[in-house]
């Protein structure tokens, strides 16, 4: 990866996700130098800046996953108790609505690329410094 | 990884579906304050407890997502474990545990049948103080000095008895969690360092970064509820 290349994706969100994205990103920025200290591997420029490319899929994935969560394990529940839908201010939510079927497609598709390519256990791990240290050892 | 192929892929993944990126982000807020009531059910569920709804209004789950309205006229989640139930209210206005002010508290658990199911007289003004377990708030912002300030005095106008060094333990045999603040953010500033001191100082409250990541993990089995973090307060605390 080429020292200091951004992700480009982010460009093309709608600005609160963009800025969600972003600021997210800039967390796990301020907290670098604690990562590499974490794992002990000596800091490197391209790692870090892969480190902050995964921090934005990361957050990205954040957001379509939370959102689909929320909705879809509502409905879960809801439906063991006779509920087919919820409805929050105008919008209607229901497994047959087209938001719904959107926000699945959403996340699905991410969801299968991200396993395909092998990083949906880095995106969804808690712990930088172990994908860190998968990255690193991924290099050698 | 191939940084230039995923970015790629991503940029025509977000090209694609930028309409229903457009949804996810308009309903963002409600969303979350929804979540956070999932989330908590969901909590109480890994705690041992059987979970049901009661909706106004035929087969529609009705998010209460502002402070306007009559409880009556949303749903909410019943909780129960043994002989004890509890509810878990959105929205829902509370008495100061000092004098007459009334609060909303984005997410409530109240004891159960205290807030009313029908708008029937008389009229209904707001939940008694004691009738308040516990209760969280839910923002979309990151977590900065100042917030934590005004969470710290939500808790003191409506539950200090967190405050002052209680123990939780009793709390916490019955499935319940301190007062709880859940952000889309992340530790801003001197903002994790403020947070690391409140046990010490003896304020029991919980602060949740980045929740959108925790419920990612929710949804992939994770066993772990997000409004346990206190219990794990001195493990690793790197933001995710």
């Amino acid at each position: 990866m080429p020292v200091g290349k951004k992700a480009s994706f982010v460009e093309d969100l709608p600005y609160a996700l963009k800025e969600q994205v972003a600021s997210y990103v800039r967390s796990v920025k301020q907290s670098m130098a604690d990562i590499f200290a974490e794992t002990s591997i000596p800091y490197d420029q391209v790692l870090a800046d892969e480190l902050l490319f995964l921090a934005s899929i990361k957050k990205l994935y954040a957001i379509c996953s939370g959102n689909f969560w929320a909705i879809d394990n509502s409905l879960s529940i809801l439906s063991r108790h006779d509920a087919t839908a919820i409805r929050i201010g105008g919008t209607f939510l229901a497994m047959d609505s087209e938001d719904y079927r959107g926000f699945r497609t959403l996340l699905t598709e991410l969801d299968r690329y991200l396993t395909e390519r092998g990083l949906i256990e880095r995106v969804t791990n808690p712990f930088y410094s172990d994908i860190l240290r998968a990255m690193a050892d991924e290099r050698q | 990884m191939n940084v230039n192929e995923v970015d790629g892929f991503l940029t025509s993944f977000v090209r694609r579906h930028r309409l229903i990126l457009d949804r996810v982000s308009y309903l963002q807020t409600q969303t979350l304050e929804l979540a956070l009531a999932v989330s908590v059910s969901q909590h109480y569920a890994l705690a041992g407890f059987t979970i049901s709804t009661v909706n106004p209004r035929g087969n529609a789950f009705v998010v209460k997502t502002s402070t306007r309205g009559h409880p009556a006229s949303y749903s909410r989640f019943v909780v129960s474990r043994s002989a004890s139930s509890y509810e878990i209210n959105m929205n829902l206005l509370v008495r100061s545990a000092h004098d007459d002010g009334i609060y909303c508290v984005d997410l409530a658990v109240t004891r159960e049948g205290k807030v009313p199911t029908s708008t029937q007289p008389p009229k209904w003004i707001c939940l008694t103080n004691d009738d308040l377990i516990t209760f969280a708030e839910a923002k979309k912002l990151v977590i900065y000095p100042m917030l934590i300030a005004q969470f710290i005095g939500i808790v003191h106008e409506i539950s200090p008895q967190f405050l002052g060094n209680p123990s939780l333990s009793g709390l916490t045999r019955s499935g319940h969690f301190p007062p709880t603040l859940v952000c889309l953010g992340y530790y801003s500033g001197t903002s994790q360092s403020i947070v690391s001191s409140l046990y010490r100082r003896g304020i029991r409250l919980q602060i949740v970064p980045d929740f959108d990541t925790k419920l990612a993990q929710l949804r992939r089995g994770d066993q772990t509820s997000p409004f346990n973090t206190y219990r794990s307060a001195s493990r690793r605390s790197r933001p995710i």
